[in-house]
């Protein structure tokens, strides 16, 4: 224990240790104790999380969209050794904010504000929010069309979506939350069984990975902004900032390091099984030259695959669509919540008491009930608002990467965790790329007609 | 085993109130605030640009 957490000895028998140290403390005895057992998988399983939940989340209903559309608009091809790359850049990036939240113990925010003062900081924050309540809605869409495919309301939908979300943090308890999360997440490899009724040909498969083709019709706008959508869909700017707040609020310290690098990397390769099995679900729509342009959600594309994947088979893939908009909207609330808390100095832990973290969990209630009104909103413009949250989020992703390679150099804070040179060219490549692919997304989707010139 | 004894199992950085203290300030060097102030007129000017393609989405 700190010095500065010794009470003084006349206030000893009025101290109280606080609810979030002693919960997370308790935490930590259970992960000590597997350690010197030397049981590896069960401290494995304690130790997983934050990067499994932040690389299933991203595979939120926009993202899963997107792959549906890739497979139902190339099949098997490029597409497939491309989803593998973006992943791999993905945990390139995830695994500094590892390193970081171990290193200092204080979130993404928190850092900016600190080391770069309050004006980056609160810049940082509006963005995040920004983002975050445009992408609940983006979810909550996902939630309602994936719903619709079972005849199930939209109030319904979004009502029992919300409910979920806030029943969870009605735990209190950070680890209680992460294995609701974690429970839920799982759910996203029903794209998995959902691809196998399509009867996928696997040495189709293996062609792709070999000679990262076929491209059906070549490079053309429509498949650059595809491979755009995709990059999109792997990074994005919350990610940073709930990974490296988990990875705090979680308590790993550095002796976890290796557990946290393998969190992430599970993570990413169950997100990137997801996201390649929900392209070979829709493979059959691209072969019988289905046209998707004007599907608008998840129970379109499910209706469209029940021919040729059958009634258990585009259910599956329904219920997948609920499942990503469900998690999603529980990671990027908690991600805003996080950010607010740390910013104002205020509590920022899912072990905190509704009266110590009113901040904390008022801001993510708020933020999940605008976005459900707004989605039962009878004429909000659904379609439109998706469209302009990818964009935003695309667009959002430049300051977010520059700063987190700003931190992670930063030796006063990482010390010895920093950067080495491999994962600086590493880390700035992928900076660089997502952050020049991200703009021209956003100038292509707002200018379609620029590549067609 | 009492609260205390139960804290050790965090290290002296994870206690709550020693998070509460704001890490100091590091100094930005002039290439870097050159970036950053390019990256926040990028984003000022990417977010009317998102309205837009929102109000053509509703107009078409």
């Amino acid at each position: 224990m700190s010095d500065a957490a010794q009470p003084a000895p006349e206030a000893a028998a009025a101290w109280r240790p606080e609810r979030e140290d002693l919960l997370r403390a308790r935490d930590r005895a259970v992960v000590r104790r597997a350690r010197l057992s030397r049981r590896s998988w069960w401290l494995m399983f304690l130790l997983a999380g934050p990067g499994v939940l932040v690389m299933l989340g991203e595979n939120d209903g926009p993202s899963m969209l997107s792959y549906a559309a890739t497979g139902a608009a190339y099949g098997v091809g490029f597409f497939v050794p491309f989803i593998l790359l973006t992943f791999l850049m993905a945990y390139v990036v995830q695994e500094m904010t590892v390193r970081l939240g171990i290193a200092t113990h204080r979130g993404h925010a928190e850092l900016i504000f600190d080391r770069f003062g309050p004006f980056w900081g609160y810049f940082a924050m509006v963005e995040l929010f920004f983002g975050n309540v445009l992408t609940l809605v983006a979810e909550f869409i996902a939630i309602r069309a994936g719903a619709a495919y079972f005849g199930i309301p939209a109030w319904l939908a979004v009502v029992a979506g919300t409910l979920v979300v806030l029943a969870a943090f009605s735990t209190r308890r950070y680890f209680t939350w992460e294995r609701f999360a974690m429970l839920l997440a799982a759910g996203n490899l029903l794209f998995v069984p959902a691809a196998l009724f399509a009867h996928p040909h696997f040495r189709d498969m293996a062609h792709a990975l070999g000679t990262w083709g076929p491209v059906p019709g070549g490079f053309t706008p429509a498949f650059l902004l595809l491979l755009l959508a995709n990059i999109g869909a792997t990074v994005t700017p919350w990610m940073i900032f709930f990974q490296q707040s988990a990875v705090v609020d979680k308590g790993l310290t550095r002796e976890d390091l290796p557990q946290g690098r393998l969190d992430t990397a599970i993570g990413a390769l169950l997100a990137a099984i997801a996201a390649i099995a929900t392209l070979l679900a829709c493979v059959p729509l691209f072969a019988h030259h289905v046209r998707v342009g004007s599907f608008s959600g998840g129970a379109d594309f499910a209706t469209a695959l029940h021919p040729y994947i059958g009634g258990v088979g585009s259910a599956l893939f329904a219920l997948g669509m609920i499942e990503a908009g469900l998690v999603a909207a529980m990671t990027i609330s908690t991600s805003s919540s996080y950010a607010l808390g740390e910013v104002f100095g205020k509590g920022r832990s899912l072990n905190l008491d509704f009266s110590q973290g009113a901040l904390f969990y008022i801001s993510s209630l708020l933020s999940v009930v605008v976005a459900a009104a707004v989605v039962l909103s009878p004429h909000a413009p659904l379609l439109a608002l998706t469209l302009t949250v990818n964009v935003i989020a695309t667009l959002l992703m430049a300051p977010a990467l520059f700063f987190l390679l700003l931190l992670i150099n930063d030796r006063e804070i990482v010390g010895e965790l920093a950067n080495r040179w491999r994962s600086n060219l590493a880390g700035g490549a992928i900076v660089v790329g997502v952050a020049l692919a991200g703009a021209l997304y956003g100038i292509t989707t707002v200018f379609p007609g620029l590549l067609a010139r | 085993m009492n609260d205390r004894d139960e804290l050790s199992a965090l290290e002296a950085d994870q206690h709550s109130d020693v998070l509460r203290s704001r890490l100091p300030r590091r100094r930005v060097s002039k290439g870097v605030s050159v970036l950053l102030w390019i990256l926040q007129i990028y984003v000022i000017a990417a977010i009317p640009l998102a309205i837009y393609a929102f109000v053509r989405a509703l107009t078409h």
